[in-house]
């Protein structure tokens, strides 16, 4: 490049920076705002499993007894296997006992304190290690580390495998990936996946492989391009789960047409807890939300034009958070039936547009049963005081969820106040 | 429910009786809460509080227990959200983060108790917490530091250990 040296990047590739020094923008902006929102889908992902405060405590005395491996072994090999594997198998070298406890658990992968292989710049440097987080632990995402070929390795079923630091955009990473995903996430039933694209670029195609991981009971993913469910959605019939004890999904930053992501919402029949954050959608998301175990569902900052709650009789949690309509229209939040609802927010007069059982809920709308969802117990809304109509959803919202017992209200200032509202207002409000 | 807080009784393998609120505990503890289920029809009738037996965990460990069970139902009455969410509002810190790693702070002597209490007492997160916390001691360390640390005695012959090194050479 002409530049005379310029900053190395860590989560553009050269492709990404020269295109965006051809479109006039700073690439150095790019990384700025790339390294934002790794930051931010690394706080959503969940903790290793391994702890991280801990210090190691004083040494025993000479007499101490042995009271760790005289542990159960179910509760040593769930202790096991929350270590990395490197560190899990060092362990059978402790005492019989701990080798028999290592023969018989799940490996737990994870990348993070290592460099990501070919990150564009080589080894890891400070930013990409601090972004690992304090908790990244071991394992690259090397082939020779994730498929170690020594004796003892190979057999070794994955329970965890968490790689959230490698980069994927080239053609050679992308068939390391799939191949991956087939070897060894499909062949040894990966339980729980965590699995980021490190930017840029954002829409990297993910495996549609990894759809056919049907032993997956937690999986994460950032920053990928959804694979195309259409054919998958014709050969399997209606009754077929894609991941039939998946109980936990959260996307993050994830391209993903609306069809595909129902296809998923409806392909895993034990799912209990979903979650969606910052995800981009050219057509915008028209989620529906099913699923006879589903518990807690939260979208935060994405794009959505509807979300319709159809029948999930178990939801007790539904959290709309900084999601908006692109166009200025608004989201569609439709509550159909969902019995358990106990927690419901942040309604946003202005940006949502609350339908219960098909009635759509306008300011001073009369309640009728059909209106009424009695089950809400704590309610969060957004409301701009400032503007009339905001304030006037308020009471109307009351009306809707009767039984109320907290309210979350947060108030943003406005500078275009809009209409006045008279005392009389308040006072006929007054008595709900 | 507008009748006052019940409370139980909770005895310690060593004779002490703790003093919990019926709600916390029943939310917290599986074990316990299938115990107050079963006490219930008898005590409908009577206003004679609760005294449950909790033969397997010391007043030590159960004061301890309890200490967490309360800070962590508070925490949610206060948030006003169930323990188990999957991940807070933007900018938010896990409201107990700092809590938990000063709780699982302790000798090993008494993490192993803790363990021992959650896994009988059937408290999910603490029975996590305290896991993670041992996996953790165990992280990183030599095979001679963990030995040390816990007292674990070497049973392996010579040519046994070989072996295991050998089979075990690419976690080296």
């Amino acid at each position: 490049m002409a530049n005379q040296n310029p900053a190395p990047f860590v989560y553009l590739d050269a492709a990404a920076a020269a295109d965006a020094r051809g479109r006039g923008v700073n690439p150095q902006d790019l990384e700025r705002s790339a390294q934002g929102v790794l930051k931010f889908l690394y706080m959503c992902l969940p903790d290793t499993p391994v702890y991280a405060g801990a210090a190691l405590s004083a040494i025993l005395p000479d007499d101490a007894e042995d009271r760790i491996s005289a542990l159960p072994f179910s509760l040593l090999r769930n202790i096991v296997s929350r270590l990395p594997a490197m560190d899990a198998a060092r362990t059978t070298t402790l005492s019989r006992r701990w080798l028999l406890v290592w023969r018989c658990t799940p490996l737990a992968f994870a990348d993070g304190r290592a460099p990501p292989p070919g990150s564009p710049r080589g080894p890891a440097r400070p930013r990409a290690r601090r972004h690992a987080g304090p908790r990244g632990y071991l394992l690259p995402c090397h082939r020779r580390y994730l498929l170690p070929r020594h004796r003892g390795a190979p057999r070794r079923a994955f329970g965890a495998v968490r790689l959230v630091c490698g980069y994927y955009a080239d053609a050679a990473r992308q068939r390391q990936l799939a191949r991956w995903v087939q070897t060894t996430f499909v062949a040894k039933g990966v339980q729980e996946l965590i699995l980021v694209n490190r930017p840029w670029p954002l829409d990297v195609p993910l495996p549609a492989a990894l759809l056919g991981v049907a032993t997956l009971t937690r999986l994460y993913l950032g920053l990928w391009k959804f694979p195309d469910t259409s054919a998958l959605r014709q050969s399997k019939s209606g009754a077929d789960a894609v991941f039939p004890h998946l109980r936990e999904l959260v996307l993050c930053s994830v391209v993903v047409e609306s069809s595909d992501m129902n296809f998923l919402l409806a392909g895993s029949p034990v799912l209990e807890n979903f979650g969606i954050v910052g995800i981009r959608e050219k057509a915008m998301m028209r989620l529906r939300l099913v699923g006879q175990h589903l518990k807690c569902a939260q979208i935060l900052m994405s794009a959505m034009s509807s979300v319709a709650v159809v029948d999930t009789p178990s939801l007790e949690r539904l959290i709309l958070w900084e999601s908006k309509a692109c166009d200025n229209s608004c989201i569609r939040l439709k509550i159909g039936k969902a019995t358990k609802l106990r927690i419901l927010g942040y309604l946003s007069p202005g940006i949502h547009t609350l339908e219960i059982r098909n009635t759509v809920i306008n300011a001073g709308i009369k309640a009728t049963p059909s209106t009424i969802v009695p089950g809400i117990k704590i309610l969060g809304l957004n409301l701009r005081f400032g503007v009339c109509n905001d304030s006037k959803m308020l009471p109307t919202f009351l009306r809707c969820f009767p039984n109320v017992e907290i309210l979350h209200i947060v108030s943003k200032k406005t500078d275009k106040v809009a209409g006045k509202i008279n005392l009389k207002f308040w006072q006929e409000a007054g008595p709900i | 429910m507008a009748s006052e807080k019940k409370v139980v009784f909770l005895r310690s393998s060593d004779g002490e009786a703790f003093e919990v609120s019926e709600e916390v505990i029943s939310a917290a503890s599986v074990t316990i809460k299938g115990m107050i289920d079963e006490e219930s029809p008898s005590r409908a009738d009577t206003a004679a509080t609760t005294t449950l037996a909790i033969p397997n965990v010391t007043a030590a460990t159960l004061s301890r227990v309890l200490h967490y069970v309360n800070k962590h139902f508070d925490a949610a009455a206060v948030v006003g959200r169930p323990d188990d969410y999957i991940f807070c509002a933007p900018g938010d810190e896990h409201p107990l983060a700092r809590f938990d790693d000063d709780f699982v702070d302790v000798d090993n002597d008494t993490l192993i108790d803790l363990v021992h209490a959650a896994e009988y007492l059937h408290i999910k997160k603490l029975f996590d917490l305290t896991c993670k916390a041992v996996a953790d001691k165990l992280k990183g360390r030599t095979i001679d530091q963990i030995r040390e640390t816990f007292g674990i005695v070497n049973d392996y012959t010579v040519e046994e250990e070989v072996e295991v090194y050998r089979e075990n050479s690419w976690a080296f």
